[in-house]
């Protein structure tokens, strides 16, 4: 008995049983939008990327591999890609339409409950790049390993990407707090 | 450890709950704590549009799904025609084994090739047929044809027996034995007979032969020689009408003494030419009447083969001749492929470096539009 459990414990381990992707969608949805929340600054846009996210999930729910990472980071993923393209789309139409950069800045919404003004002020004058390492890590509470898969880097580059940001996040604040 | 992986470390520390020793630590806790707490749940809008998310059509899959079918089979069927041509490029096929017929096509420029006639059935030691003759002779023309034949015996008595046969089979149809070599050493032996063979009887000697044990080998030279034996035929023709001319100038006696003696000295050059062109023909004749036919018999490690093939060896050399052929193949389609193989793998890792600076750019530019309630 004890060779075929020590034999056991040396086979592969089986996939995970995938849950209901209804069951995914409700867990994770509050996550995924202040993903994009915070990567767009933009509350709005955040919705509609984080229904697209959901829709290109659920066609993709079979691909989904859980050996390969949480349901979370792989939905993170997928919501980070689904906004990239929009940035490109948006970089290419401001590119054909010859627009510059000083649009009109839109009507302010919050981009979170519970956060002082300064600190919002501070997290939007940041870089959309400095603010996604900051949700992911600190809000959304991924461990390096999972933040640095959905950034598509290496987890201690992750971690330099993370102290950069939030040194660059104080500094911000102080200013505020001065101005 | 360099500084900025110290601050990286550290400062992991503090997110997993370390306690802090300064008051920046303080204030770095603080601010994550403050993040935290950042409450920004989804909207009730954006909640039924993702409860109500539906299978949509599979169109696409499919035709995705088409697509990589047809270029996966249209690469298998470049390869398999790649390595057709690849394989039957070179002019000789030499192939070892029983019953394979080979037809040396680079040693016969003016004979039009023929295949072999399809191999009839195996052979065994009792001397069942094993080769069709072959067809690469063709009786209205004048060809020149060399014939090797490669024969597997049980034994050395067989070895004799077989030359024995052979001499007389040859003698049977009107041949001759050139030379013939047999060497028999105890239960092993090897023979080499040189046969001349009728042209037209070759075919009945090649299937008579045959039948003395199991065919290894085969292989035909064919040389046409109908174009010389023509060009000496139309010689010897014109020849013959100059002598006739010249024979006519001297029975005319209308010629002087010198002209009769110039007349008599061509027509002598005439007979000699005409002489020479015959012995050509004949030579011609000659080569394209008989066949050269070399007959070799063995015994040995090949008839030991023979015993397994029944068996589980013969499954194995067959198992193993297939792996060989597939070995062949893949090694083809590596060389072939791995040079676009690399080119892949460059373009792949070049695209993928271009998307990363474009992410990056996109990333860290400023967004138009950026909502800004604090300012």
């Amino acid at each position: 008995m004890d060779v075929v459990n020590a034999l056991a414990e040396t086979w592969p381990r089986r996939a995970p049983l995938r849950r209901a992707f209804a069951d995914v969608a409700r867990e994770h949805l509050d996550d995924v939008y202040r993903y994009l929340v915070f990567l767009t600054a933009d509350p709005a846009l955040a919705e509609d990327l984080t229904g697209e996210t959901f829709e290109k999930a659920f066609r993709s729910w079979k691909r989904f591999d859980p050996r390969r990472g949480s349901e979370r980071t792989w939905l993170c993923q997928l919501a980070r890609s689904r906004a990239l393209d929009h940035f490109r789309s948006e970089a290419r139409r401001r590119r054909r339409e010859d627009r510059s950069f000083e649009e009109a800045p839109k009507a302010a919404e919050p981009l979170a409950e519970g956060i002082s003004p300064e600190l919002e002020g501070a997290l939007l004058s940041l870089s959309a790049g400095e603010r996604e390492v900051v949700v992911l890590r600190i809000v959304l509470e991924l461990d390096a390993v999972a933040a640095a898969r959905v950034l598509g880097i290496s987890r201690s580059a992750c971690s330099m990407r993370l102290a950069r940001a939030l040194q660059k996040l104080e500094e911000r604040m102080e200013a505020h707090v001065v101005a | 450890m360099s500084s900025p992986e110290l601050v990286a470390n550290r400062l992991e520390e503090l997110l997993a709950g370390a306690f802090p020793e300064t008051q920046d630590e303080a204030r770095l806790q603080g601010l994550a704590r403050e993040l935290r707490s950042a409450a920004s749940a989804a909207p009730a809008a954006l909640r039924e549009r993702v409860a109500e998310i539906k299978p949509a059509p599979r169109v696409r899959a499919t035709r995705r799904r088409l697509i990589v079918v047809v270029a996966t089979f249209t690469l298998l069927a470049a390869a398999a025609l790649g390595a057709r041509a690849y394989f039957s490029g070179s002019g000789q096929r030499v192939v070892h084994g029983e019953g394979m017929l080979v037809h040396d096509a680079s040693q016969q420029p003016r004979a039009s090739y023929q295949p072999a006639r399809p191999y009839t059935q195996s052979s065994d030691l009792q001397g069942e047929p094993s080769l069709a003759p072959p067809a690469a002779v063709e009786p209205a023309r004048a060809q020149d044809v060399d014939m090797w034949i490669d024969l597997r015996v049980q034994d050395a008595d067989h070895v004799s027996s077989a030359s024995q046969d052979a001499v007389r089979i040859t003698r049977d149809l009107g041949g001759v034995v050139k030379s013939s070599t047999v060497d028999t050493r105890g239960n092993q032996g090897r023979a080499q007979l040189t046969l001349r063979i009728p042209i037209g009887n070759l075919d009945d000697a090649v299937f008579r032969l045959t039948q003395l044990g199991t065919v290894t080998a085969q292989r035909t030279n064919t040389q046409d020689l109908q174009a010389p034996l023509d060009r000496a035929s139309r010689r010897i023709a014109e020849l013959r009408s100059k002598i006739r001319i010249e024979l006519a100038r001297l029975a005319s006696g209308q010629l002087t003494a010198a002209e009769e003696l110039e007349a008599r000295i061509h027509l002598e050059n005439l007979r000699r030419n005409l002489d020479f062109a015959k012995q050509s023909r004949d030579s011609i004749v000659s080569k394209t009447s008989m066949a050269d036919l070399t007959f070799r018999l063995a015994t040995g490690a090949t008839g030991a083969a023979d015993k397994s093939e029944s068996g589980i060896a013969g499954a194995v050399d067959k198992a193993a001749d297939f792996l060989r052929g597939a070995g062949a193949i893949a090694v083809f389609l590596a060389l072939v492929l791995s040079p676009l193989l690399v080119l892949a793998l460059l373009a792949w890792l070049a695209l993928r470096a271009r998307s990363r600076r474009i992410e990056a750019r996109l990333l860290d530019e400023p967004r138009p539009g950026t909502p800004t309630r604090a300012s």
